[in-house]
This record gives C-alpha cells, structure tokens and sequence, in this order.
C-alpha cells in the first residue's frame, strides 16, 4: 500500500521528495501501466500547491506546472506551435490529466514537449535546495532533471519554433521529437537521448529499439534537422 | 478513509483505500460501465470517467483524487429505463457492436454534446481519441453524432444509416435495433466479469521465463502451505490427458500436442503452474513461492531457423494417430523423448515433428512449370506477414462454479459447444456434467475460438469445487494467447502481354509457434482462400506449418487469407507492371465469373479431399469497377508538397461463409404461451449481430414485431448444437439453421391451426401482428389463442419447430479494396488517403452492422499493414506486450476519406441470398496499400509492417 501526502508547502514537499518519494500531479505517467516510478511507496500530491495557471507576463508566456496538455491547447494565447506539440499526445483523456511539469520532470527520451520547449527557449521556475530558483531548461535536461519541484515555465512570446515527432501510429512511442528555432535544434531520440544541438545530434549514439533502427532514426534526425531550420529561417 | 464525492449527481460518502485505482472502487460499488481492457494504461478508453467535468482514465486515478470530485459514468445516461439521445442513436448507427467499451463511448458523446451541440467532424475526432475501437471502425460514430444532432433540431433522424435492401421483405435488409443493443451501451451486466460472486476465488499462472527448457524440477509446498491457497496445479498433478486448444469440429485437424501442463516448456509465457487462492494477492504471493528448476534449450524462433539442420525440436515425444497411421511409426518413435509428452494426430497432416513440422498440404491443377515457361513474363518473390494480436477489448476471461454437481463455465467464447466438449476431456467427465453459458463477448476476432483458459479454469474448479475467476492480464493477451501465424509466401506467377495469368504457384511456410492448434486450416487459407478467385487453368500450392517458441499462433478474423492476399495480389502487381498491363485490366480479365467451375478446390481440402463446385453468386467485377471509378483509377493524383507522392493500389478479395460440408448449426424456436416466441440458437454471437439476424428471420417469415421475440444463444443447455463462429459461419450456417427452425415452427403453427380451425392447412397463412389467416373464409386466428388452446389441458401440445443446416454449397462473399496512399520520400512516411471498401455479401441482413464490421476489419487489417508488430528479443519474450508498444491502429490511424460500399448480389444458398461480410474485409488492406506504395514512390515493401524505415530502405535512402 501506497502512503499518499497532501503537500501543504513547497519545503514540505521539497522535504518528502528527498526521503524518496514522487510527486504526484496529473498522474498519468506515475499510475500507467510499466511506469518507471509506479512502484514506489509514497506519493506527494502536490496539485494544491502548484499553479493551474496559464499567464502573459511581460514577454513570457508563464504556465503553471499543473496545466495540463488540454487546457494549453484550449488556452486562446498559446501559441500554435506550443499547442501543436501538446496535441502530440493523441489521447484528449490523457491530455486532461499530463501536467507540463510533469511531462517535463520525467526528462523522457521520447518527451511531448521538450524538443519544442528547448527550442523555444523556455526557463523554469523550481523550489530545491536554494528555495526559489528560475533555471534554463536545457540547464534541467542536460542534468537529467532533480529533485527540485518545478513551479512554472516561462516561454518567450515572439520565438517561432518548428517541430515534428516521428511514430509508427499516433499513440504509439516516438522514434523522434524533434525541434527547432533560431537558437538551433533540440530532440528526444527514443532509446538514445536528447541532443541539444545538431552537433549533438550527429554525435548521439543511437539504438535500435521497437520503433525502428539506429541507422534509422540517425537518418531521420539529420533529415528533419535540416528541412526544419529551413522551415524556422524561411 | 471515508471520502465524499459527486457521483452521477448525487452525493456520496465511501469507505476507500486512498491509493486504490478509482476504476476498481466505481466497479465494485456498481458502475460496471467502467471497465478494464488495459490494465491501466490508459489507451483504450474502456475506463473512462467524466471527473471534474472531463473526460479521464479512471485507472490513471487514485481514490484520494475523489475528494470533493464531481464524477459521472456512463450510468448517468439512462433516464430510468430510457436510453439518452447518445446511446440510442449509437445503436441506429451500427457501432454497438461487441461494445466492451460502447457505454464509455456513449458518455464521452454525450459530454461532448453537452459542451458542443454542433460538434463537427473534427471534434468527434478529438473526442474520441482515447477510445481504442477494434470492431465496428469509427466512421459511424460520426454519423451517430450527426443523427443525434439531426434529431434535436428537427424531431427525427435525417441521415440514412445505411443503404436498405429487398423491398419486398419487412426485416431482412432493413436496419434495425440490435437485440442486444439496449444492455450493451446502457452497460448492462452482461460480460462474464459481471457474474462473478462475491468471495470467488481466482486462478493465476506462472509462466515460463524460458522460449524452451524441461521443467526439472518444481517445488510447490511452501506455495501450498500459504494460508488462502486451495489448490496448485502443475504438470506433475495434472490430468494427463492430450487435447488442443482450437475449437474447431472434431476430428480436428490439428495435432493434440499439449496437457494443462506440460513437462516441457515451449514458449516464453508458457504454463509452468497455476494457483487457486481466496484472492489475486494471495495467489500472486503463492506463485512467487514455486520453485522451478529448468534446463533451457536452444529455441527456435522463424521458419527458417525450425527448417536448420540440427534446429531444436519444439516436439519431440511420441506420436500417434486416432486413424491412417503410417506403417513406418513404430521406427518414427524409436528416438522419441518422453520429457516431450505426446502428439496425437486424430488424421494424417502430413506432419514431421522430427523436422518442426506441424502440419503440410499441396495440391493444384494443370502444369505449372509448363506455363511458367511458356509465357512472356514470369515474377517470384517472397513475402512475409508478422505476428499480430487480436487485441480484444475483453481479455480472455471465465468464471466457473459448481451447481448441482454440474460444471457450470461462464464464457467469452465463440464457441460454446467446443468449450464444453474439451472441458469435459480435459476434466474426464461427460458432456452433461459440464454447462456452458456464453456471455456477451467483449471482442473475439478468432482469438475466442480457442479454449485457452476456460480449459485450466474450469478444471480448476471441477478440482476444487470453488468458484473461480480467471482474466488474462493484457501482457498474457500478447504472449500466451492466439496471434496471427507469421508466414513467409512465395509467389510464382506467370503472364501473357494479353493481361492473360497463365500459372500461379504458391509456397506457404508458416510459423505455428509452441502448439498446432489450427496449424493447418489457417494456413491453408492463404491458398484456399485466394487460389479460387483467379480463373486460371495451371495452379500449384505447397505448405508447411512449423513449430517453433514464438508466443502461440492461432484462429484470427480472416484465418490466413490476409496473408495470402498480401502475397498473391502484390505478385499480381508485380507481374502487371513487368507485362507492362493495367493491374486493374489484369484482375478483370483473370477473376472467376459466376458458373466457372473450380477445380482447384480438389486440393483445398483442409485435410480431407475437396469438392469442386461452380461459382455461385459474384459481385467481384462490380466491385472492381465500382471501386475503380470511385477512386479515379488510372489518374495521377498530384501533391502539393514535393516531398510526397501519391499512389493508388487495390486488391480483389473473397472469403467463405462457414465450411461447408464440415460445419453444422441447429435452431429451435417456441411458441409461447402467449404467442410471443423464444428462438433458441446454438449460434454464438459475438457482437456481430447473429442473435438480431434470427430475430428478423422470425419476424420477416411470422409477420411479428421484433418485442415479441426473444433470441437466447450459445448455452449448450437450453440451445442446440452449433460448430461456433468461426470461419464467417454465423450468417450462413446459424442464420439458416435458424430459418429452418422458424420455416418448421410455421408449418407447424398452420397445422395446428388448421386442427383448431377447421379448416384447410393449404388456405392459410400468417399474418401481422401474429394472426393465423384463411384466404378462403377470412377466418382469423390469433397466435395467442393458438398457442394457448394447444397447451390447454386438452390440447396437442407445445409447438416448437427444429431446424438444422449442414451443407456442401458454398455461399462466398467477393470484394474489391482500393487505397491512396501518400508517401513521403524523404521519410517514409505513409498516409492512408482513401481507402474503399466494397463488398459483395449477398443480402446484408443487417446492413448498419454490416457496414461498421466491414469499416471495423478494414482498419483492423490497416493496422497489420502498417502499425502493429509483436517484436521479440533474442530469447523470445515479447517486447511489446501492451498497446502503446504493439501499435494498434486508433481514429487518427483511420484513413481520411473511408467508405464502405455493400454491392446488391442475391445469393442462391444464404439465407434470404445473404453471406458472409466481416473476415473477408481483413483481406484487403495489405495488398492495396502495398500496391500504392509502389504507385507512389516505386517502393515494394514485401513484408509487415510497412514501416517508413523499410520504404526508406527500398528506396535506399538508408
């Protein structure tokens, strides 16, 4: 049986996550089937103390962690590139229920939204160790993420991404999400991880997996690099 | 802890585990419309809930996230015993079909009704993308949507639901309510688990880790000792009695290979022992207390492995035969292990197991070789299919128990009859001891022809004596379930530049995996299925069915004529193009006419020698020339973007109705006293709309409306004997089987009246609403009256009429399936444009149903073309066991443009002249596909799936 905490404060959540327990805000990957963290023993559910919030703040866009993929694609100032990469997640019921936060906190190599928020240039506001802190995203990809409970994510307005996942069927794992804008190229590269630059890209090891071989995605990935800075520059 | 929540409007408070999954606390308080089919994956939408006022995976959700929720299930719909709008334009529009998930359907409709009265195509789409839809396709749940919508505005319906048919007939043709319609989407308790009492045991397996080993050892005590634990199967203790797992007529022709457990394990996922305990945590804790010693063997995963000099024997025990023994088998069995068990052929197979061979068959007319040199053009090429799941909404699930000192299995199964006979082998007791109840089936596909739980379950309980509940985990579905047979086709064809086929031979080699059950007769329908569409005089076929350790093969929709489709109109393409010939030009001028005679079924026998017949009614061309001016054959349709091309491709496609000659069906049908009538079928409806079939052959030969008939089918107490639903039977044989009983409870019902009124039998008929008329003197009797008097205590009795169909002719659905298909040459990347479905199926009876089944296989077979595969790693465990991994194909997958066309052919056999409609369907994607691919991008993908990365690789871009 599972010990469920109803986080009050950021410290206390903070707290609990460092003792090993999981934060619990849509749900949807900790509860599905073959999750990664679906087995552990206590889950701090944080949902009361993070924002539900979508905002424009200055030149930012700031969405608080507990939107969800549905009401980020329902918002009427989200930009369609952003609600392009939501509606990545084929499943309306799933999208009600994954968080941004979340989506972001489990640094996924077949991510939603990552490539796209890379691209974008978004920063994160958390609450860890030093308390409060605004960092990169790509600062929190490139570590594989922390214990740090993610606030918000604040994306410039006027940044024009292109993106483009690659999957057999909709619903299905993607071989390749990938992103680009003016500060270059980010993707998530199933089995193989998330590169931050075409350099990167090219340098990946990649890995055959179920959706498809490594010669297969490398193919790919350099292809849709490219056709995708074009699309940005044009 | 106690938490308080908003359940379809009302308030509650209940006592919860805060960590329980929210769909299992709904369940057990009632809300059976929230359902299971992926044990929490959140992909098909069987669990969907309204909470907080959208909609959500309820097994995504703990109990703690109630507090304070508002949360509607589809219970809400109902309006005391009305239906909503929702639910009951669902109906009209066909989609309520096998309807596991048709209540979750309906509330996410329904919802979005409510937030969007004038939802378009495009929201229809969005909202149901969480709703995993295998049977009925999801093009008519728009046209539900369209006829709620139509409904409101203007008081009635204004979409026709379908074409109709036969104008001189009331019923048959006609759309009409299904007879089960009504429970299913109103979520009814009517699917197996619904019937499982409180305090039933369950039933768990362990599964074997290894691909092939010996069981050397197994150490069940400590399992045993466990407080909770009743009773711990294995092989040591099972009966040892051989039987298979397919249900098909017996003798069958399949090999009984295997007991409950075997000392021998053949694949990962394997029987290795099976615990009964007081509930699923206990026998989980149990199963992880046997102790198994194996010694691991090499296994064999392809046919070309099995085929290897020294490959490892998937059998190698003795082997025996029920009748034609060889002469040579006591030197056969001289080597055999014993570790291996058995193999009992009940007829000569042409089985080898010495060389992994399960089963062979060849045969063909004229000279092949002859034509091939003779012609101007000859291709070959070798085509291979995957391993494919049926992926039923409803897992393979039983709940048995004890009653009397009976037996009593209630079941998800195709085939009751089947069930009964092999429960009773396996558990050494006659027929009688053992009832069979089917429930409304959550999804079959082939898949719940073959007895593979209700065997262990319902021994279970005849050891015990508990009431015991088994479900197959979604993992077991993928691994220790019936898939598609992978096969490797070779194709030989030869043409002249007249467009003339001048020979066609086939080399079948199929893959069986652990176990024979049907390892001949669905490979046999690669050949026997595709072979007699063509109109050529030189034909050849040979097959071979292989063991090997790959997850079980079996019975799936279509058997193995989607592969042999994929194989020989791919070939048919190919040899077009090198002649230089229309394809199109090239199928018109080879395909059978109605009276040709096939004398290629001599050797399509399954087993036993066939009968050559004539076709009989044919609708091919007009399909194929009604599908061609559909899709603009023959014009090339331009891009805008560079990068993509566009291709057409099509396949000419027939199936059968049941098999004649081997199959059997029997119907009664009563006369109640009140002159309402019950129709007792052995058929097995599996969603598809049998049980409504017979109900219009009641209503169209008695002239009653449907409220006054009631269709009981598939319990082996109070119904008769039927093979089961399988091989596309259902219409042609249970349906006939059904007008037979109706035909003798008529003739019957006007002797009897003649009795009482006097009158001559040869001047009366029926008339609606259920009256007994005399053209001569006008006379009216009431059906009522009938029936009462001839119960009376000086009546003649009960009047019941008995019916039996069994038959040598052959009722044969044809078709033609056309696709576009957009690829892009950069990246493989393929669209389904269009794709047209148009199918001759005799007389649709129930054309709606019809429609969504043939909309339902289409896409199905979409999915086998171009999404689903079940990859194996090295040591043969399955590494896409659930759905995100496996690929099933959802509403985005659906092709844009999709229509089903029914093309109007009367056949001379089927009842009221209907055929078969929704395992011919599963024939014609692959080809199709593959064919606009070529016409695309000049790519020829020659296996499963058509991946972007093989279009690529064909290209040579990678």
């Amino acid at each position: 049986m599972r010990e469920i905490f109803k986080a009050s404060e950021l410290q206390e959540a903070f707290s609990l996550k460092e003792k090993g327990a999981v934060y619990f805000a849509g749900g949807s990957e900790i509860l599905r089937l073959g999750s990664s963290v679906g087995k552990v023993k206590s889950l701090i559910d944080v949902n009361s103390i993070l924002s539900h919030e979508i905002k424009k703040e200055g030149g930012f866009l700031v969405i608080g962690a507990a939107v969800t993929f549905q009401e980020i694609l329902e918002c009427g100032f989200s930009p369609e590139w952003l609600r392009k990469a939501v509606h990545l997640m084929a499943s309306q019921a799933l999208r009600n229920q994954a968080t941004i936060g979340g989506n972001i906190a489990c640094v996924r190599d077949d991510s939603y939204l990552i490539p796209s928020l890379l691209a974008s240039g978004a920063s994160l506001t958390v609450y860890g160790t030093r308390g409060l802190a605004s960092i990169p995203l790509e600062d929190y990809v490139r570590k594989g993420g922390c214990s740090c409970l993610i606030l918000s994510v604040s994306i410039p307005s006027d940044v024009k991404v292109a993106l483009k996942r690659f999957s057999r069927s909709a619903s299905s794992h993607s071989a390749l999400n990938i992103a680009a804008s003016s500060r270059g190229v980010f993707a998530c590269v199933k089995s193989s991880g998330i590169a931050l630059s075409v350099d990167e890209l090219e340098k990946l090891e990649y890995r055959d997996d179920i959706t498809g071989s490594g010669e297969y995605k490398k193919y790919l990935a350099l292809e849709e690099a490219g056709r995708l800075m074009k699309e940005v520059n044009a | 802890m106690n938490i308080s929540f908003t359940l379809n409007n009302k308030k509650v408070t209940w006592n919860l585990e805060p960590d329980q999954r929210v769909r299992e606390a709904l369940y057990a308080h009632g809300c059976v419309t929230v359902r299971d089919s992926d044990d929490g994956e959140g992909f098909t939408g069987s669990d969907i809930i309204i909470y907080n006022g959208m909609p959500r995976s309820s097994n995504l959700m703990l109990c703690f996230q109630l507090e304070g929720a508002d949360v509607r299930t589809a219970e809400s719909l109902k309006k005391g015993k009305a239906l909503n709008d929702v639910q009951e334009a669902m109906i009209k529009a066909g989609v309520v079909q096998s309807a596991y998930n048709s209540p979750t359907a309906a509330l996410i409709l329904t919802h979005l009704l409510e937030r969007k009265p004038d939802a378009a195509r495009y929201d229809v789409k969005e909202a149901l993308s969480s709703l995993f839809i295998r049977d009925a396709g999801y093009e008519h749940f728009y046209l539900a949507v369209r006829l709620v919508q139509e409904k409101r505005k203007t008081g009635m319906y204004q979409s026709a639901v379908s074409p109709t048919f036969r104008d001189n007939l009331s019923y048959i043709g006609k759309p009409m309510d299904k007879v089960d319609g009504y429970a299913l989407v109103s979520g009814d308790k009517v699917f197996v688990e619904d019937k499982v009492e409180p305090g039933s045991y369950v039933l768990k397996v362990l599964r074997s880790p290894y691909a092939m080993a010996y069981i050397r050892k197994i150490d069940t005590k400590e399992a045993e000792a466990l407080e909770g634990v009743e009773a711990v199967i294995t092989h040591e203790n099972c009966p040892d009695v051989y039987y298979m797992q397919a249900g098909q007529g017996n003798p069958e022709p399949s090999p009984y290979d295997r007991r409950l457990f075997n000392r021998k394990v053949r694949h990962v996922g394997d029987r290795v022992a099976a615990v009964v305990a007081k509930d699923e945590e206990t026998a989980l804790k149990a199963l992880s207390l046997i102790h198994v010693e194996y010694e691991p063997l090499k296994p064999v995963f392809t046919v070309e492995e099995a085929i290897a000099d020294g490959a490892s024997l998937v059998h190698n025990g003795k082997v025996s035969y029920v009748s034609g023994a060889p002469d040579n088998l006591d030197e056969y069995n001289r080597n055999a292990d014993e570790r291996d068990g058995q193999v009992i052929y009940q007829f000569p197979l042409h089985g080898d197991i010495r060389h992994n061979i399960a089963a062979g068959a060849h045969g063909g007319i004229g000279d092949v070789e002859k034509a091939f040199r003779e012609s101007d053009a000859v291709v070959e090429a070798t085509y291979q299919t995957s391993q494919v799941q049926c992926t039923p909404l409803e897992p393979h699930v039983c709940y048995s128990r004890m009653e009397n000192g009976r037996l009593v299995l209630h079941c998800s199964t195709q085939v009751p009859y089947h069930v009964r006979r092999i429960v009773a082998t396996v558990c050494r007791i006659p027929e009688n001891k053992v009832h069979v109840i089917k429930e409304r089936v959550g999804g079959g596909y082939g898949s719940k022809q073959d007895i593979l739980v209700e065997d262990l379950c319902g021994y279970a309980t005849w050891l015990t004596g508990k009431n015991i509940y088994y479900r197959n985990t979604r993992e077991e579905e993928f691994i220790a379930n019936s898939t598609r047979h992978p096969m490797r086709l070779t194709v030989k064809m030869s043409g002249n530049k007249d467009g003339r086929i001048t020979g066609i031979y086939m080399d079948v080699r199929a893959n069986t995996g652990p176990y024979g059950n049907h390892c001949l007769t669905v490979p046999m329908n690669a050949s026997s299925k595709t072979l007699p569409l063509f109109k050529v005089e030189n034909m050849y076929y040979d097959l071979t069915t292989y063991y090997t350790n790959i997850p079980p093969a079996g019975a799936y929709q279509g058997y193995g004529a989607p592969k042999g489709y994929f194989a020989i109109m791919s070939a048919m393409d190919e040899l077009a193009h090198k002649l230089g010939v229309d394809p199109l030009e090239m199928a018109l001028k080879n395909v059978v006419d109605e009276g040709y005679m096939l004398e290629i079924l001599k050797g399509l026998g399954e087993g036993r020698e066939g009968t050559v017949v004539p076709v009989g009614s044919c609708g091919v061309k007009e399909a194929l020339k009604k599908g061609a001016e559909m899709i603009r054959w023959g014009v090339r349709e331009k891009s805008p973007d560079p990068d993509w091309e566009i291709g057409k491709g099509f396949a000419m496609i027939q199936q059968g109705s049941g098999l004649p000659g081997l199959d059997q069906s029997n119907a009664q049908c009563k006369l109640l006293p009140d002159g309402s009538i019950v129709l007792l079928s052995g058929g097995a409806d599996i969603g598809t709309g049998l049980d409504t079939i017979s109900a219009k052959i009641v209503c169209e030969l008695l002239k009653v409306d449907p409220s006054r008939v009631t269709v009981v089918s598939g319990d082996t107490d109070s119904c008769l004997f039927d093979t089961g639903a399988y091989a596309s039977s259902g219409t042609y044989f249970s349906g006939n089987a059904s007008l037979n009983a109706v035909k003798d409870l008529k003739e019957k019902m006007l002797a009897e009246a003649a009795l009482q009124m006097n009158e001559d039998v040869k001047d009366l008929d029926v008339e609606a609403p259920g009256f007994i008329v005399c053209a001569k003197s006008g006379a009216r009797l009431s059906y009522e009256k009938l029936s009462h008097d001839s119960l009376a205590g000086d009546g003649r009795g009960a009047i019941i009429g008995t019916g039996t169909f069994a038959t040598g002719n052959s009722a044969i659905p044809y078709g033609a399936h056309f696709a576009q298909v957009a690829v892009n040459k950069v990246t493989g990347e393929i669209r389904v444009q269009k794709f047209y479905a148009l199918q001759d199926a005799g007389t649709p009876i129930n054309p709606e149903l019809a429609l969504c089944q043939m909309y339902g296989a289409a896409q199905k077979s979409i999915g086998h073309t171009l999404y689903e595969d079940m990859v194996l790693d090295e040591n043969g465990k399955c590494i896409s066991a659930d759905f995100t991994d496996y690929g099933v194909p959802m509403i985005e997958e659906a092709p844009e443009d999709f229509k089903a066309v029914l093309i109007d052919v009367n056949d001379q056999y089927g009842p009221f002249g209907a055929k078969s409609i929704s395992e011919i369907a599963t024939n014609g994607a692959a080809p199709a596909i593959a064919n606009a691919i070529y016409d695309a991008v000049g790519a020829r993908v020659r296996s499963w799936p058509i991946t972007p990365e093989k279009i690529l690789r064909a290209l040579g871009k990678i």
